[in-house]
């Protein structure tokens, strides 16, 4: 099998895989990092997000061999209880989230916006989430975490 | 005439499940454990039994494990379901933790010369006249609950209770928000195994031929060729067509199929 090289959460990461396995599988398989979640398998509900170069894609149909050199962050890369990112912080203090299945990929889909976007307006924030269902409801929550980073970002 | 019908001496989760120490444990950490045999799916439940059970006990939130329901390990709730967790659940588990907590009163009462009633619990210590103190988790050797509920003391009433009925954080969503395995996909038990659906084309399809090798190569991907996006810009598959033709195109195969039959 050939070994498939990239950047995962910062280190350089390097696996023996079948190409074709998704980058979800891989995630949640052999590297045991659970945070990213399996929906529905098409890249069509957005809990499987993580962060390829930068911008917030589904791992769920993303094959391994286009992961190769890329710079893949995930939840897990986000930040710890130690050091939280802003945006799980903001998340606590919101308590944006019921089940919380998909919290890790709108905390990527958040991560991706402003870190291209700072000071995104609600509408942004609406747009950036609106690929992440959410059946439990609470992305108004969520939408106001993420405005109260911006914000706090914005002042500090 | 009809005679009112008794009310019952115990909740009947804690008829079903008497024992005490099922459902709460003082560990050596001077923490508590409180097990529930209800399951949190998000609606916060069991953030609302641990602030019951910390009123109850008089101990701090923040020095409650809630133990995660086990089949094997935790009363027998029946299914967590019909809105009834807080209901059948948050009334057997505060009777408990009155009845502990009397149970501990008994015990520092005896250890330290003072009547029970001059007694007082902040946080888990136990304390009374004079200075004297001891807690629950220096008694916990002495005081056993493996016995059953009497239904004897009564717990506290709604203007005693300090979190019940008050927001606090909940329990869960630090775990969600870190990663941390919450969720049963994050299990990986002995033994596993991972079943999965294949599904025909279309619908009306019957199985002619199965390639056990192909089902356990790599799960298929999602065909990104054929995806195409509505004016909304969400996606769509099926190559663009719309659900009514999809379902038409599929009706007609069907058909076809059956007319050949």
């Amino acid at each position: 099998m050939p070994t498939i090289r990239f950047q995962l959460n910062g280190a350089a990461t390097a696996v023996d895989v079948d190409p074709d396995l998704t980058l979800l599988d891989v995630l949640r398989g052999g590297l045991g990092l659970t945070g990213a979640h399996f929906g529905c398998g098409a890249g069509e509900c957005g809990a499987c997000y993580v962060m390829v170069d930068g911008r917030a894609t589904a791992s769920c149909d993303m094959p391994m061999w286009s992961v190769a050199d890329k710079d893949v962050v995930t939840v897990e890369g986000l930040g710890t209880e130690k050091q939280p990112h802003p945006l799980q912080r903001a998340f606590i203090s919101e308590q944006a989230m019921q089940c919380g299945y998909c919290v890790s990929g709108i905390l990527v889909s958040a991560a991706a916006l402003l870190s291209h976007n700072p000071l995104p307006t609600e509408a942004e924030v609406r747009a950036a989430l609106d690929r992440n269902l959410c059946r439990c409801g609470s992305h108004n929550r969520m939408v106001r975490a993420v405005l109260q980073v911006a914000s706090e970002m914005a002042t500090s | 005439m009809s005679v009112p019908s008794p009310v019952p001496k115990l909740p009947v989760n804690l008829v079903a499940n008497p024992k005490l120490s099922s459902w709460v444990r003082f560990t050596d950490d001077g923490r508590v454990a409180i097990s529930p045999g209800k399951v949190e799916i998000g609606q916060g439940i069991v953030t609302a039994l641990a602030q019951i059970a910390a009123d109850e006990l008089d101990v701090d939130i923040s020095r409650i494990d809630m133990v995660r329901a086990s089949t094997a390990k935790s009363p027998n709730e029946g299914v967590t379901s019909g809105s009834l967790s807080i209901q059948q659940s948050s009334r057997a588990l505060r009777q408990v933790c009155a009845e502990v907590r009397q149970s501990f009163i008994r015990a520092a009462s005896e250890r330290l010369g003072v009547e029970g009633a001059l007694l007082d619990i902040e946080d888990g210590t136990i304390s009374g006249p004079r200075n004297v103190r001891t807690s629950y988790w220096e008694l916990a050797g002495e005081v056993s609950l493996d016995h059953d509920a009497t239904g004897d003391p009564t717990a506290k009433s709604a203007a005693e209770r300090a979190l019940a009925g008050h927001s606090v954080q909940r329990v869960d969503i630090p775990d969600k928000v870190f990663a941390r395995p919450r969720f049963i996909h994050d299990l990986a038990l002995l033994g596993l195994v991972h079943g999965r659906v294949l599904r025909p084309d279309i619908s009306g399809a019957k199985l002619i031929a199965f390639d056990e090798t192909a089902a356990r190569g790599p799960r298929p991907r999602c065909d990104r060729s054929r995806r195409r996006f509505c004016r909304r810009g969400r996606r769509q598959r099926g190559g663009g067509r719309s659900c009514a033709q999809r379902l038409a195109q599929e009706r007609d195969m069907v058909g076809r199929r059956a007319a050949a039959r």
